[in-house]
């Protein structure tokens, strides 16, 4: 457990400093479907891995302000919701302002995430996904539609690509969660949990 | 495990089904309305019976599915435990979206058929505005998120106390043959996989539609629209019946005596059920050529399997128990056996409909609304009407008034004879959803708008009665 403790922030650390490398960085946002279909999942897997490092009386404290995950999950689906908008894309590769504060809010989401999965339970994390995914569907659509580009920065084949990564990772996402109920990972204590 | 808490109807389900039994009078003076219009016996405009239409569609598959929901909820929470909270959210969503759907329909001239099929609700040809078609679609919207909440709360009580959804269906059963969960259980989990998976199908095209109405640019493929849309209202108003039908296998044993078993075969069929109403709907596009044949071909094919299953064990298994068991009757064991002989005949003229051949001439005629108003009203409703007497009757059998006897008939004898003339319509080519009739076409809706008047003074009285027990007070039994 101590391990994890230790191994997960700095794996978070080493993950967001590579991620912040100009090099990397300017390779991933070059690509419509990388910036989204890798460089977010990959921020909110270092928010996530870096929020384990945080102490248990922090952890308490913050759950004051989230019961059952319910702040959190909120929060995380409001930033995926935001940067899912193409025109915010577009001005986080014009502006370094921008590209500061989609890198913290990611990380942030990521956070709230690890702190809000475990405590949320069958149902807050089913209306969480149960936005997100079809949210993403319909974005994932609206790409792969769009007449137009969109996006300034990206060009339409880079468009159909993103729109049909998100589409796919949205479908996929379904079906896992889905099949989670025949065989459902959370233990019965935590469903009691959220019972009472 | 499977020990059965007796309990009266909670507050919930009492309100849940007296809502049903309003909204289902109100639907049906609508559909009265419209067969006498067809008949040419009102003179309502064109744009108004189109409305009116609307109106009906969406406002019996709804409440088909909110009495449906009544007797889910009702009996699954005998057997796993339900927070009362979420199904007061799922009310609330619900009402909000109820009156958003309305707003649009009658203030703002929404017109369009439940089926909100693209491109037509964006085009109102100055019938009504883009406003109107997003309060309707935002209504529905709105009613799916409740019920999504209500799924995800059924969802976590069945696991919470089966362990998962592969216990809950009975596949330990399969291979073990012990402990079968009880069919309550196993209708539920079905119901509830299957209408999360169509609740998010539809949000996702309706939320499509809505951007696609205010950016009329970003186009939608209409064959995805319409693929999507009826793989969302086909599971849906399928739905209605599998929680209605919970009604004969929790209410029926109290009258015969017998159990309602759980056997290998129903277990199957239920499970198979859950894969096939997903497959099934593409039998509302076999007049879609661009559709690839392999899709027409599943369902055809899905059409014929789909219904049979869980409907020719369920009519056996009553059959079984009825037969030689001192069934004690009254209104409620009555409508239950009518419901379920009602099912059955619907299905017939259903499964030909599904028939390729058969579907190139009858497609869009009365044949359509024929065979399904024979399976939700004669069906569907009448499980939902059987429920609401139930507990308005505390929960036990009672006497079988010659009242009672009389409107059970009306109603049996006139909803049977009014789906009829939906179907000798079709036969003789009358197109449905046509507000204007021709000439000759005008005996069949005079005919049929008798027999309906019948169906809505025999149903008033049933609810009406029904009304006075579930909201009088819990005195003496
Ligand atoms: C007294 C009982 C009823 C009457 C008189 C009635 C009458 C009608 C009429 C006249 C139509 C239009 C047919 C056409 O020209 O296309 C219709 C359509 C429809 N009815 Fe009913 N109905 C009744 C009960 C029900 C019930 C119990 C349900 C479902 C639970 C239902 C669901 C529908 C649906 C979904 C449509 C299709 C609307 C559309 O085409 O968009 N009806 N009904
Ligand atoms: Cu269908």
């Amino acid at each position: 457990m101590n391990g994890t403790r230790k191994a997960g922030p700095r794996a978070g650390l080493i993950l967001l400093l590579v991620l912040a490398i100009p090099a990397v960085r300017s390779m991933m946002e070059g690509d419509m479907a990388l910036h989204m279909l890798l460089q977010f999942p990959l921020l909110l897997l270092a928010g996530w891995l870096l929020t384990q490092g945080l102490t248990e009386q922090t952890r308490a404290e913050l759950r004051k302000w989230n019961h059952a995950g319910i702040a959190g999950l909120l929060m995380a689906s409001l930033v995926l919701m935001f940067w899912m908008i193409p025109r915010a894309l577009d001005m986080a590769l014009s502006d370094s302002t921008v590209e500061l504060l989609k890198f913290i809010t990611l990380l942030m989401a990521g956070a709230t995430l690890e702190l809000s999965w475990q405590s949320a339970g069958l149902i807050v994390r089913g209306f969480f996904l149960g936005n997100v995914l079809p949210m993403m569907m319909v974005v994932g659509w609206l790409y792969v539609e769009a007449p137009v580009r969109i996006c300034s920065a990206y060009l339409t084949d880079d468009q159909l690509r993103a729109g049909s990564g998100l589409l796919a990772l949205a479908i996929a996402g379904s079906v896992v969660w889905l099949l989670a109920f025949f065989c459902p990972p959370i233990r019965s204590k935590e469903i009691h949990d959220e019972n009472q | 495990m499977n020990m059965q808490k007796e309990m009266p109807a909670v507050g919930a389900v009492k309100v849940y089904a007296a809502i049903s039994g309003v909204v289902i009078l109100l639907m049906m003076v609508f559909g009265l309305v419209m067969r006498m219009t067809q008949g040419q016996m009102l003179p309502i405009e064109p744009n108004v019976f189109y409305q009116l239409m609307t109106a009906h569609g969406i406002g019996m598959v709804a409440i088909a599915g909110l009495g449906g929901s009544a007797v889910m909820w009702h009996f699954l929470g005998k057997y796993v435990n339900l927070r009362a909270g979420f199904a007061w959210a799922n009310l609330a969503f619900f009402l909000t979206g109820v009156v958003l759907v309305l707003g649009g329909i009658f203030l703002g001239g929404f017109a369009a058929a439940w089926t909100f099929l693209y491109p037509l609700p964006a085009n109102g040809m100055g019938q009504w505005g883009k406003h109107a078609a997003a309060a309707y679609m935002g209504g529905v919207l709105l009613v799916g998120v409740g019920m999504l909440l209500f799924y995800l709360e059924s969802a976590r009580a069945i696991i919470q106390k089966y362990g998962s959804f592969a216990r809950a269906l009975g596949w330990h059963f399969l291979k073990s043959g012990q402990d079968a969960p009880p069919a309550t259980v196993i209708a539920s989990t079905v119901v509830t996989l299957i209408n999360i998976i169509a609740i998010l199908i539809g949000a996702v095209i309706l939320t499509m539609m809505l951007v696609n109405l205010y950016v009329p640019e970003i186009a939608i493929h209409p064959l995805l629209a319409k693929n999507l849309i009826f793989l969302f209202g086909h599971v849906f108003i399928n739905s209605t019946i599998y929680m209605a039908v919970i009604a004969v296998y929790e209410i029926l044993p109290k009258y015969t005596g017998r159990p309602w078993n759980v056997y290998k075969p129903f277990v199957w069929a239920w499970s198979a059920t859950c894969l096939m109403v997903l497959t099934v709907y593409p039998h509302h596009l076999l007049m879609d050529y661009a559709q690839p044949l392999w899709m027409h071909i599943m369902g055809q094919i899905v059409s014929y399997t789909s219904s049979l299953p869980v409907l020719a064990l369920t009519l056996t298994a009553t059959l079984g128990s009825i037969y030689r068991s001192n069934i004690k009757w009254d209104l409620t064991s009555a409508l239950l056996v009518l419901s379920i002989f009602g099912w059955s005949a619907g299905v017939i003229p259903a499964v030909i409909d599904g028939t390729i051949a058969v579907n190139q001439v009858m497609h869009n005629t009365l044949w359509v609304p024929g065979h399904f108003h024979l399976y939700l009203l004669l069906g569907c409703v009448t499980m939902i009407l059987a429920f609401t007497n139930w507990i308005a009757n505390k929960e036990k059998a009672a006497g079988f008034s010659g009242l009672e006897k009389s409107m059970l008939w009306v109603f049996a004898i006139s909803a049977f004879a009014y789906a009829l003339m939906f179907l000798l319509s079709g036969q003789a080519s009358v197109p449905r959803r046509w507000a204007v009739h021709l000439p000759e076409w005008l005996a069949y809706s005079q005919i049929a708008s008798l027999f309906a008047a019948g169906v809505v003074i025999s149903a008033m009285a049933i609810i009406v009665r029904a009304m006075g027990g579930i909201i009088r007070p819990a005195r003496q039994a």
